[in-house]
C-alpha cells in the first residue's frame, strides 16, 4: 500500500506551491539556532519528541530520513501540541485522493509554519523559519497517512529569562588540580554579571590557563518541582545551592557533565558555581529541568548533551500469532482510561476495550500496538494504536437509566482529592475516577480464535460485549459487535452506542467521525449533544444487539455517507 | 595461629567484596549454590511472581504479561516452558488455589483458568478491580498468596514519588474470596513485595524515598500507618474501614521513634535494610517453613533488585512489636531479584529483571534455583534484642578464646523521618560492646551493649570471632532494628 502510493507522490510532489517550501532566507548562513532531527531507521519514530527555542529565533532544522519509507516533518504555526499536530495530519488523511495528490500536504497551508518535502530514504532537506513570538508547543508531525500517530512532536517557544536574579562573579589566578579552599583565596577580581548567565566571557578577553571563577546567584524558583541540575566542566566545577556541595565534577578533565535531581521549593535560592581551568580547554555550563518546564540555560554556553535527547523506544510491533487468531494488549493505551484491554483481530481491525467503564473506547485499523514503549526502560506514558483511522465513538459508560429523557449521559465516575501538606503543590485538587458501584467488571473468556468475549454486570442485567471482523467490499473494513443481556432491565435502560454527525444513509449507517455505524434489529433512538447526536437503543426487551462499525472510504480517505 | 585464622578471614571477606557480576561468589557456593534456569526462547522472561503448582510445576509470570509453566525446573537446568496465559498487565503475584491461578496485575485481581483444556488459559475473571490506576508505571500492584481466610492482600504503590492520584494508592487492600474490597493499612509508599511470616503475619518491603529514610521490611497490622502520609487523602472513601486518619506527620525533620508516640497507628518498619550497605531496593520475602532449607527456620528471605541479591532476616516480637536483624545471604544472581519463592522441600526460585533501573547482576531477565548443599556455614543464625545488649546463636561452635569484645564492633543510627527523598545515617552512637557469657555448647554469646538506642539500627560486625574449625563468620555483619527493648534484667 505504502510502497504503490510513494511512487504517485513522486509525480505529484514537482508541482507543490513554494509557499510552503520557501527558498532558504538571507540569514540562512547565520541562524541563530541550527539542529537536526533524524527519522531513525525502522522505527516510525522522530529521534526527538521536542525540543525549545527562543520567540523569534532564527531557526535552520535539518531533517535526516535515515528510515527506509517516505517521510516528511510539517512544523504547525498552530498551538496545542501533539493533540493539535495529530488533528491536523488526521484532516489530511480525510483528504483523500486528493491529499496524496498534494503529497499528503493540505489545500490550505496557511497553518504551516515550515515543511519539508516527502523526503525519499537516506534524504536530508534543510528547513529555515522564524519561530513564532508567542510561547506556546507547536506541533509537528509526518503527514504520511497513520504515521502521525508516533511520529511527532513539539517545539516549545519559551522566553528566555535570566536565569539568575542576581548574579556576581569572582575571579581567582593560581595553578590547580582541583579546586582550591576559595575562602583561603585573595580574588583579583569580582563583579556583577547583568545578564544574569554563568559565562567564562564575564571577566572579558578569556585567560587562557590556570585561574578559577565563582559565580554566586539567586535563583527565583518558579514552582516547588523536582528540578535536574546538569553540569558540565573542564577543568573542575562544583555546584553549590543554599550552602550544600550538591554537584561535583572535580579534577582535571576534558568536558564531562553531570547531573543531579533535587525537590526545590518555590522561592529565592542562593545558587553557587565554583569552576577551575587548569590549561587546555575550558568550557562551563549549568542548566536545570523542571518535571513541568522544559530546560532552562543558567549559563551562554549549553553542550548539546544537556538537550537529553534519550534515543526512542524500539518498535515491538504486535500482531496475532496465527493467521485468524486475535492478539490481545492490556496496558496504558491512548485515547483509553489505563485499563484498556487492546485487540487486533485478523485482517487489520483493532480496538480498545475500556476495562473501567465497560465498553469500547477506540477502534481502528492498520497495524496494531507498539509495545516498545512499556517493555522497555521503566514503560512511562500512555501508547497509541499503531494503525489510522482511529475512532472513539461513544467513550464512557455505555449503559444508563434514564429518569427523564433529557438525563445527560454520565460517562464516567469521578471525585476528587485535595493533596496534604508534603507534596510539591499542597492543596492542589485531583480529579481521580472512582468504581461505579452500577457496574461490575467480570472478565473476559478467550475463544479458540483468542476473540475476547467481553462481560460485565450493570444493576440486575448481565451483559456480554463481542466483536468480530465482518466482510467489507474492497478497501473497506468493518466490524460486527454483539451484545447480549440477561437479566430484567429497568425501564428506559439506554445502551449509547455512538455520537454520530449526520442523518443515516439508505442502508441504515450513520457517519461518525472515521466510520459508519448501522444497528441490527433496534430502533435507535437520536439526542441532540454538543459534536453531534448521541445514538441510544432501548435494552428493556432486547437480549441480543447487534452493531455493525465500518469503514467505508479507502484508508486515509472520508467517510462518503449521509447525504 | 590467631595471626593465620585472620588471614583466612581476610581472604574470605575479599571473595565477598570482589563479587563479579552475575557470579556467585564461591565461599556462598559451597553452601546455596545458585543454578540458573534457561528460559523460554523468543520473550523476554522479566520475572514478576513465581508460584508453586501441583506435580511439581511452577507458575511464573512476566512483565510482558505472559504467566508460563514450568515442568523439571526441580531436576533439570533447561526447563520445559510452556506458556500458560498471556496479555495480562505486568503481574506481580500469583496463587494456585482450586485449580484456579489468581494473578494480582496491575488494574485488577484477576483468576485465569483453561477451560477447553488446550493448555492455555481462557477463563478471565475479574475478581476485583477496586483501586485506581492514573497511567504512571510506578502504579504497580503486588498481590500476596491467599491467606488463611482466601483473602489476598493487594499492596498500592503511589502514583508517583510525590504523588497519590488515583484511588488507595499507598494503602493494602484485602480482596476477599467474593470479590470484597477491605482496606486494610495506609501509609505505603513503594512496594516492592509481600509475602507471610512465620504465624501468617503479612510483611512487604518498601523503598527508600519520601518518609522512607531506608529500604525496610514492613509489618502490614490490619488498620495500621506505615509511614508515608501521601495516600491519607483516600480515607473519606474507605467508609471507615480502618477508622479515622492518622495525624499528619511533623513537618520538621523528625524520628520515627518520636512519631510514633503521636501516631498511635504507625507501626515502625520490622527491619531497616540500609540504603547502599544492604542494598537499595527490597523485593519479594519467602518465609523458611523449615529445616530443609538449612539452619534458619522460621527466618525470612528478601530479594533485593538493584544489587541482585537475597537477604536473610532474623524476626522477633518484642513488647507486641515485630523487629529484627538482616543479613547479606546471597550474592551474584544474574538480574534484579523480584520474586523469591520458596517450596517446602528447600528450593528456592528467584526471578527478576532490572525493569529500567538496571542490576547489578547484569542481565535483563533471570530465574535462579536455589538449594542448600547440606553444608552448614558458619552465620550468625540469630540476633535477639535483650534488655541490655544482644543474644547472638551461631550455627557452629565458637572457639571460645575468640569470643572476646574485641572481635565485636557496633555502630549505632537512625534515619531522619521525612516528607524529603531518603535521608543520610544520622544520630551515631558507637555503643561498647562487652562479651558477658558464653553458652557451655559454645553456640550462643551474650552481649552486653552500652547504650541501647531505642528506634536505632544497631550494626553488628563480628570480625574476629571463629568456630572451633578455625571458620570466620561467611557474612559477619548484622543490623538490628531496636524498635523496642525488651523489658527485664
Amino acid at each position: 500500500m505504502h510502497a504503490m502510493n510513494c511512487v504517485r507522490i513522486g509525480i505529484s510532489i514537482l508541482c507543490l506551491i513554494s509557499v510552503v517550501f520557501a527558498e532558504p532566507p538571507e540569514w540562512s548562513a547565520n541562524p541563530d539556532v541550527a539542529m537536526a532531527i533524524k527519522t531513525t531507521e525502522g522505527t516510525m519514530r522522530y529521534n526527538l519528541a521536542e525540543f525549545t527555542v527562543e520567540p523569534g529565533a532564527k531557526v535552520k532544522l535539518t531533517l535526516e530520513n535515515e528510515d527506509g519509507l517516505q517521510h516528511n516533518l510539517v512544523l504547525l504555526k498552530t498551538e496545542g501540541g501533539v493533540a493539535a499536530g495529530l488533528a491536523f495530519a488526521q484532516e489530511i488523511w480525510a483528504g483523500g485522493e486528493a491529499a496524496l495528490a498534494r503529497g499528503w500536504m493540505p489545500a490550505d497551508t496557511s497553518n504551516i509554519l515550515a515543511a519539508s518535502r516527502l523526503l525519499d530514504p537516506k534524504a536530508v532537506e534543510d528547513l529555515y523559519f522564524v519561530a513564532p513570538e508567542k510561547p506556546a508547543d507547536y506541533p509537528f508531525v509526518c503527514t504520511v497517512p497513520g504515521h502521525a500517530t508516533i511520529m511527532n512532536g513539539v517545539m516549545k517557544v519559551r522566553q528566555a529569562k535570566p536565569a539568575f536574579s542576581e548574579l556576581r562573579y569572582t575571579l581567582y589566578e593560581g595553578a590547580w588540580t582541583k579546586l582550591p579552599d576559595f575562602a583561603a583565596l585573595t580574588p583579583v577580581a569580582s563583579g556583577q554579571v547583568p545578564e544574569g548567565l554563568v559565562s567564562l566571557d564575564v571577566i572579558g578577553k578569556r585567560k587562557p590557563d590556570n585561574f578559577a571563577l565563582v559565580f554566586d546567584g539567586t535563583w527565583e524558583v518558579p514552582e516547588d518541582d523536582l528540578y535536574e541540575f546538569f553540569l558540565g566542566s573542564d577543568d573542575g566545577s562544583r555546584l553549590i545551592i543554599d550552602g550544600e556541595g550538591e554537584l561535583e565534577s572535580d579534577g582535571i578533565h576534558p568536558l564531562k557533565t553531570v547531573s543531579k535531581k533535587l525537590k526545590l521549593s518555590k522561592g529565592q535560592h542562593t545558587i553557587q558555581l565554583q569552576y577551575f581551568e587548569a590549561t587546555g580547554g575550558q568550557e562551563l555550563a549549568l542548566a536545570v529541568k523542571g518535571k513541568k518546564r522544559g530546560l532552562l540555560s543558567m549559563s551562554k554556553e549549553a553542550p548539546a548533551s544537556f538537550a537529553n535527547q534519550t534515543p526512542p523506544p524500539p518498535v515491538i510491533a504486535l500482531r496475532p500469532e496465527q493467521p485468524g487468531e486475535a492478539v490481545l494488549y492490556r496496558n496504558f493505551i491512548q485515547g483509553s482510561s489505563p485499563r484498556g484491554i487492546a485487540v487486533g483481530y485478523p485482517g487489520g481491525v483493532n480496538l480498545c476495550w475500556d476495562a473501567d467503564v465497560c465498553n469500547v473506547a477506540l477502534l481502528w485499523r492498520g497495524a496494531f500496538m507498539d509495545a516498545g514503549r512499556h517493555w522497555t526502560g521503566r514503560g512511562q506514558g500512555d501508547q497509541p494504536p499503531m494503525g489510522f483511522d482511529v475512532a472513539a465513538p461513544a467513550k464512557g459508560y455505555p449503559i444508563q437509566v434514564l429518569s427523564n429523557p433529557e438525563e445527560t449521559w454520565k460517562s464516567f465516575s469521578v471525585g476528587t482529592i485535595k493533596s496534604e501538606k508534603d507534596v510539591p503543590d499542597p492543596q492542589r485538587e485531583v480529579s481521580l475516577k472512582l468504581p461505579n458501584p452500577d457496574y461490575q467488571f467480570r472478565g473476559y473468556r478467550l475463544d479458540a480464535k483468542k476473540f475476547p468475549t467481553f462481560s460485565y454486570r450493570f444493576r440486575g442485567l448481565e451483559v456480554t460485549d463481542r466483536f468480530e471482523p465482518e466482510a467489507a467490499s474492497k478497501g473497506e473494513d468493518a466490524f460486527l459487535r454483539t451484545l447480549t443481556f440477561r437479566g430484567q432491565a429497568e425501564p428506559q435502560t439506554m445502551q449509547r452506542i455512538a455520537i454520530v454527525q449526520g442523518a443515516a444513509d439508505a442502508g441504515g449507517f450513520y457517519p461518525a467521525g472515521p466510520i459508519v455505524v448501522q444497528i441490527e434489529g433496534a430502533a435507535p433512538q437520536l439526542r441532540p449533544v454538543e459534536g453531534g447526536q448521541e445514538l441510544l437503543v432501548p435494552v428493556a426487551s432486547l437480549q441480543e444487539l447487534k452493531v455493525h462499525y465500518r469503514w467505508v472510504a479507502a484508508i486515509g480517505g472520508k467517510a462518503a455517507v449521509g447525504q | 595461629m590467631i595471626m593465620n585464622r585472620l588471614l583466612i578471614a581476610s581472604l574470605v571477606l575479599s571473595v565477598s567484596a570482589t563479587a563479579v557480576a552475575g557470579v556467585q561468589p564461591s565461599d556462598e557456593a559451597e553452601f546455596y549454590p545458585i543454578t540458573t534456569l534457561a528460559t523460554p526462547a523468543d520473550t523476554l522472561f522479566e520475572v514478576g511472581a513465581v508460584e508453586l503448582l501441583p506435580e511439581q510445576k511452577i507458575a511464573v509470570s512476566t512483565r510482558r504479561g505472559e504467566i508460563w509453566v514450568g515442568q523439571d525446573v526441580y531436576q533439570s537446568e533447561t526447563p520445559k516452558w510452556t506458556l500458560f496465559a498471556r496479555y495480562l498487565h505486568e503481574p506481580l503475584g500469583l496463587s494456585w488455589r482450586d485449580g484456579w491461578l489468581y494473578a494480582t496485575q496491575r488494574p485488577e485481581l484477576t483468576r485465569l483458568k483453561d477451560a477447553d483444556g488446550d493448555g492455555e488459559a481462557d477463563v478471565f475473571e475479574c475478581i476485583s478491580d477496586g483501586w485506581g490506576i492514573k497511567g504512571d508505571y510506578h502504579e504497580y500492584a503486588f498481590g500476596s498468596r491467599h491467606d488463611k481466610d482466601g483473602n489476598i492482600w493487594v499492596t498500592l504503590c503511589l502514583t508517583g514519588s510525590f504523588t497519590a492520584d488515583s484511588l488507595y494508592r499507598g494503602w493494602v487492600l484485602r480482596i476477599s474470596p467474593d470479590g470484597k474490597v477491605i482496606p486494610t493499612a495506609c501509609g505505603v509508599r513503594s512496594p516492592g513485595g509481600i509475602g507471610f511470616g512465620p504465624k501468617g503475619e503479612v510483611f512487604y518491603c518498601d523503598n527508600q524515598g519520601p518518609w522512607n529514610g531506608s529500604s525496610s521490611l514492613k509489618h502490614i497490622k490490619v488498620g495500621s500507618f506505615q509511614g508515608n502520609p501521601n495516600g491519607n487523602v483516600f480515607f473519606p472513601f474507605a467508609n471507615g474501614a480502618i477508622g479515622e486518619p492518622p495525624p499528619y506527620p511533623t513537618l520538621t525533620e523528625t524520628r520515627i521513634v518520636s512519631e510514633r508516640e503521636r501516631i498511635p497507628t504507625f507501626v515502625p518498619p520490622v527491619v531497616v535494610l540500609p540504603h547502599g550497605k544492604l542494598g537499595q531496593s527490597p523485593t519479594g520475602i519467602a518465609l523458611i517453613e523449615n529445616e530443609k532449607f538449612g539452619p534458619f527456620q522460621g527466618q525470612l528471605l528478601v530479594g533485593e533488585q538493584t544489587f541482585s541479591q537475597v537477604q536473610r532476616l532474623f524476626l522477633e516480637e518484642v513488647n507486641g512489636v515485630w523487629q529484627g536483624a538482616a543479613f547479606s545471604f546471597l550474592n551474584g544472581l544474574n538480574s534484579g531479584t523480584i520474586a523469591v519463592r520458596l517450596d517446602e522441600d528447600g528450593t528456592l526460585f528467584a526471578g527478576g529483571s532490572d525493569r529500567g533501573w538496571g542490576a547489578r547482576g547484569g542481565k535483563q531477565e533471570a530465574l535462579q534455583r536455589v538449594r542448600w548443599s547440606g553444608k552448614v556455614p558458619f552465620e550468625v543464625q540469630e540476633m535477639r534484642a535483650q534488655p541490655k545488649g544482644f543474644q547472638l546463636r551461631l550455627t557452629e561452635p565458637i572457639d571460645p578464646a575468640t569470643a572476646v569484645d574485641g572481635s565485636f564492633k557496633m555502630s549505632a543510627y537512625t534515619y531522619i523521618y521525612r516528607g524529603a527523598y531518603g535521608s543520610p545515617e544520622v544520630d551515631q552512637v558507637t555503643p561498647a560492646v562487652k562479651v558477658t557469657k558464653v553458652s557451655a555448647d559454645g553456640l550462643t554469646i551474650d552481649l552486653s551493649v552500652e547504650p541501647l538506642t531505642k528506634g536505632h539500627v544497631h550494626e553488628l560486625t563480628v570480625s574476629g570471632l571463629r568456630s572451633l574449625a578455625g571458620k570466620g563468620i561467611l557474612h559477619p555483619t548484622g543490623y538490628y532494628t531496636l524498635n523496642e527493648i525488651p523489658v527485664g534484667q
